[in-house]
């Protein structure tokens, strides 16, 4: 297993910078994945580091080399394509074995490699199959296991689950993590999907537009994301944040129906702000000392099964959703109500550039 | 990396030295035909010379090239007109309808096309003695149908799957024909596959020496690679008047093969693939 | 489920007849065109007919006798496939190098160029070729001979020696139909998949690993047609032959549609030339369907 640093790597098409400068590490062992909208430039990066793309500038390191001119071939780097890019003509087998004779490893160790990863990953029925004649969890499966086999250093993977149905994505997460466990790979993991990244990644790096907005553990970057986009990409439903004008000076930050305390140790505020919370830590009622309140009109009500999904209609005009248990209140349309915010899970960033004002 | 470098060197050689074989014979035809008798022989060959068109104006008073390749369009564009009205629809058959005998016929058509050119002759000389109809135009747009509807409908039948259905059915359900539907919906989507499978027809029509020197061997009737032949018939061969009719014969084609070279390559394998 | 009382829904006449409608006008004018010949070449090849000297006679086998035993058709038809066996590896060979040289290069403008190049020998006249080469190949005042001869090689008599001839005539065909092989094969290297592409990249870096596992399955349909393709073709070929020496010098660049032509303008004899062009029928659909069966014997 190797550990993998990205050096002041930026990626030029012509006119267009379509990565710009990036320093990344991944640890060894570490399962990073790299998250961000179409188009964020992570899967750039990514083939960068396979070799299938090379930076305008700066240096990719795999296990402490400097493979940045290096090919493919030699850097022993394994990928879980998005499409599986599985050999039509081979069998699942032959598909498997490929790599690995093409290594000179001796039949014996590639037989035996297979039979071990077909039970780890479960294939071991659709071996002597061709993948035309699998499904799509199949296909994936056996993507992962040709990676596997190869026992290389850092293992890739763009958007795998991205072709597989809702159902399926979730059992196929459980399964990448009790692998992952078991192999301990070095593993950088591409996807769009928030909920597929917090639930996979050691660490997860946020991107967009090239560049890198916040890295750090699924936790840190739940609680404490680093600015706005952070904060409204990651969780669901997204987080509110609310556009306010502060007036400097005043002892507290107010708006029509809005009423909330200045943390401590913040400084100056600047006048545009946004108030950012997550639904799910407010709770509907009356507030108690220290904490914010936000009063509105229930818009629109959504039943989801278990929860009810409330958006509520602030006096801006702006919107709020939360969602509680399902049974726990009668939520009508028109009817007037608040939530209340605890200071700690309070959020204020700066309208202007985004950036999360924090206390130091 | 400089492994690298000496492959794609290679490469491109090896590219370039094809092209230079196409090339070559061509610049030998063309510049032959603007040289004098004397130039054409000379050795070393000469490279810069002053075009001439003499051989030019010769072949269209001798040879009567003119006309030929007046007939040669005649014929051409008859057997392609023809060709497609009866192939399209054939095509479209075939692309839209699963039935018993669909296999036979695509197997039939294919099998026309492999047939020897001779083999056919023989049958429609006779006729064609018998009827009258030597030298005439018709007789040869016929017999060309053996290989241009086979290759027609083969190019098309894709053309036509391509289409998607979800636009005929929903002309169906605003109440038009089967056929309406042929006429105007789809057909007009395939307008440049159509387009293509003409051009490539009338390629090989045009080019046709065999049946047409068989069929219509008559000085006026004649098309234009029969004119070729005639020129072998003499003692001394006038090479400034065979290469400037060479040159107003093969223009045409070359001209139509390089507008469709894109179209050539995709369709003739998508039909092979089968 | 089904209600057993109640009739299964019956399609209008005109539904079953509706692909008919379409495909008829084409059927109908290739049984007159193509269908009409074959019989009439069938019914005449058991007859002894010569034009112009009275009317068929019923005769039985006896066509096929005298052309199993003339020489002449049995050198036409050997000096035919030995065209073949030439030629085909040949152009197969190149056509596949031209292939894999324009999918691996990286300019743009000598990839263009040459595939629009490609087109030319496959759109050009025959016949004119035929003529072309005859001027190229001179042999004292061709531009061939000529570059021979500035490389040290003696002049070399193309239109006279036959087996010259028969090289010249070959080197025509290669140079005729390489580019359509090439042009095909180029065609199904553009099917392999991008992914597939790059993930061999990631599995090793050399080029003939890389074209036997990825490349061969996607070439193979490609390879088959441009043998089946390339046969009939070959066994068809006659203008440009014809127009080169009409089959000379002599006999030897007499290829079997050559023969038949000869038998039949010729010679006129109708009933012969029948028989033969039955005969030579039969090897091309032979030759043909064992050229598939083989190369698709071991998949579906």
């Amino acid at each position: 297993m190797a550990q993998i640093a990205i050096d002041g790597v930026t990626k030029r098409y012509g006119a267009t910078e379509v990565l710009k400068r990036l320093d990344l590490s991944v640890a060894e062992g570490e399962f990073m994945v790299l998250l961000g909208p179409s188009g964020c430039g992570k899967t750039t990066l990514l083939r960068m580091i396979a070799g299938l793309e090379t930076p305008t500038t700066g240096r990719i390191m795999i296990g402490g080399t400097d493979v940045t001119l290096t090919p493919p071939a030699k850097r022993d780097v394994g990928m879980v394509f998005q499409s599986y890019a599985l050999y039509p003509h081979m069998t699942v087998r032959e598909n498997i074995a490929l790599g690995l004779k093409l290594r000179g490893v001796t039949q014996a160790e590639i037989a035996s490699r297979i039979e071990r990863v077909a039970n780890l990953v479960q294939i071991a029925p659709y071996l002597e199959r061709k993948p035309k004649a699998l499904s799509g969890g199949q296909r994936q499966r056996v993507a992962l296991a040709r990676v596997i086999a190869r026992e290389p250093s850092v293992s890739l993977m763009d958007e795998p689950l991205s072709n597989i149905d809702a159902q399926l994505r979730t059992v196929m997460r459980a399964e990448l993590l009790r692998i992952h466990r078991k192999t301990g790979m070095t593993t950088i993991y591409v996807t769009h999907d928030q909920e597929e990244a917090m639930g996979l990644g050691d660490r997860i790096t946020v991107m967009n537009f090239g560049h890198v907005e916040q890295i750090g553990t699924p936790d840190e970057i739940y609680a404490h994301p680093g600015n706005a986009f952070v904060a409204r990409f990651i969780g669901a439903p997204r987080m509110n944040l609310i556009r306010l004008t502060h007036r400097p000076g005043a002892n507290a930050i107010e708006a029509s129906g809005i009423r909330a305390p200045i943390p401590a140790g913040l400084g100056t505020l600047p006048a545009d702000l946004f108030l950012g919370f997550r639904g799910e830590e407010a709770r509907p009622g009356t507030a108690i000392e220290g904490e914010a309140i936000i009063e509105g009109v229930v818009d629109v009500v959504e039943h989801l099964g278990a929860q009810i999904e409330v958006h509520l209609r602030l006096d801006d005009g702006e919107e709020a959703v939360f969602r509680r248990p399902r049974g726990e209140a009668l939520w009508r349309e028109g009817d007037r109500m608040a939530l209340a915010i605890p200071a700690e899970h309070l959020h204020l960033f700066d309208a202007g550039s985004g950036t999360a004002l924090r206390a130091g | 990396m400089g492994k690298q470098r000496i492959l794609s060197l290679f490469h491109g050689l090896f590219l370039a030295f094809i092209a230079l074989i196409i090339i070559f014979p061509f610049y030998w035809m063309i510049a032959s035909s603007l040289k004098t008798e004397n130039q054409i022989f000379q050795l070393p060959p000469v490279w810069l010379f002053k075009p001439h068109f003499a051989s030019y104006a010769a072949a269209i008073v001798n040879d009567n090239i003119l006309r030929a390749l007046l007939n040669s369009v005649i014929v051409t564009v008859g057997a392609v007109v023809l060709g497609v009205a009866v192939g399209a629809p054939a095509a479209y058959g075939l692309a839209r309808y699963k039935f018993r005998g669909s296999a036979q016929i695509q197997f039939w058509y294919v099998t026309n096309w492999m047939l020897i050119p001779v083999v056919v002759l023989i049958p429609f000389y006779l006729l064609a003695a018998d009827l009258r109809m030597i030298d005439n135009p018709i007789m040869l747009i016929l017999i060309y149908q053996t290989f241009v509807v086979p290759l027609v409908v083969w190019l098309l039948v894709d053309q036509f799957k391509a289409v998607p259905i979800a636009l005929e059915e929903a002309a169906l359900l605003d109440g038009m024909s089967k056929f309406g539907i042929f006429l105007r919906i789809t057909l007009p989507l395939t307008i440049p596959g159509i387009t293509v499978a003409a051009i490539l027809a009338g390629i090989f029509a045009w080019n046709d020496l065999l049946y047409a020197f068989i069929l219509t061997p008559g000085t006026d009737a004649r098309t234009a690679p029969t004119v070729m032949m005639s020129y072998l018939g003499g003692y001394i061969i006038p090479w400034g008047r065979v290469m400037a009719s060479a040159v107003m014969i093969t223009g045409p084609v070359v001209i139509g093969g390089i507008a469709i070279h894109k179209y050539i390559a995709r369709g003739l394998t998508l039909g092979a693939v089968k | 489920m089904t209600d057993p009382t109640s009739p299964e829904v019956r399609l209008p006449r005109l539904r079953k007849w509706e692909p008919w409608f379409f495909v008829g006008p084409s059927l109908i004018l290739l049984l007159a065109v193509g269908l009409y010949p074959t019989i009439f070449v069938a019914y005449f090849s058991f007859h002894s007919w010569t034009m112009g000297m009275g009317p068929p006679v019923f005769s039985g086998f006896e066509n096929y006798v005298e052309t199993l035993t003339s020489s002449d058709f049995i050198d036409s038809l050997l000096r035919t496939f030995i065209f073949l066996i030439v030629t085909l590896p040949i152009e197969l060979f190149l056509g596949l190098s031209i292939a894999l040289a324009l999918d691996q290069t990286r300019n743009a403008w000598l990839r263009r160029l040459v595939q629009i190049l490609l087109v030319v020998p496959i759109a050009t006249t025959p016949s004119v070729v035929g003529m072309l080469v005859q001027l190229m190949f001179n042999t004292q005042l061709g531009v061939v001979n000529y570059g021979l001869h500035v490389l040290g090689i003696g002049p070399v008599d193309w239109l006279g020696n036959a087996h010259a001839a028969l090289g010249m005539v070959m080197m025509t065909q290669i140079w005729e139909w390489t580019p359509f092989v090439a042009l095909v094969l180029s065609a199904s290297l553009a099917t392999v998949p991008q992914d597939i592409e790059e993930a061999i990249t990631l599995e090793t870096e050399s080029f003939w690993a890389r074209l036997r596992y990825i490349k061969l399955p996607f070439l193979r349909p490609g390879l088959v047609a441009s043998i089946v393709f390339q046969t009939i073709f070959t066994i068809k070929t006659f203008d440009m032959i014809y127009s080169i020496e009409k089959g000379g010098p002599g006999d030897a660049t007499q290829m079997i549609a050559l023969h038949i032509e000869r038998i039949a303008f010729r010679g006129f004899d109708v009933g012969l030339a029948s028989a033969e062009s039955v005969l030579t029928l039969i090897v091309t659909i032979v030759l043909a369907q064992s050229v598939v069966t083989f190369l698709y014997k071991d998949e579906v």
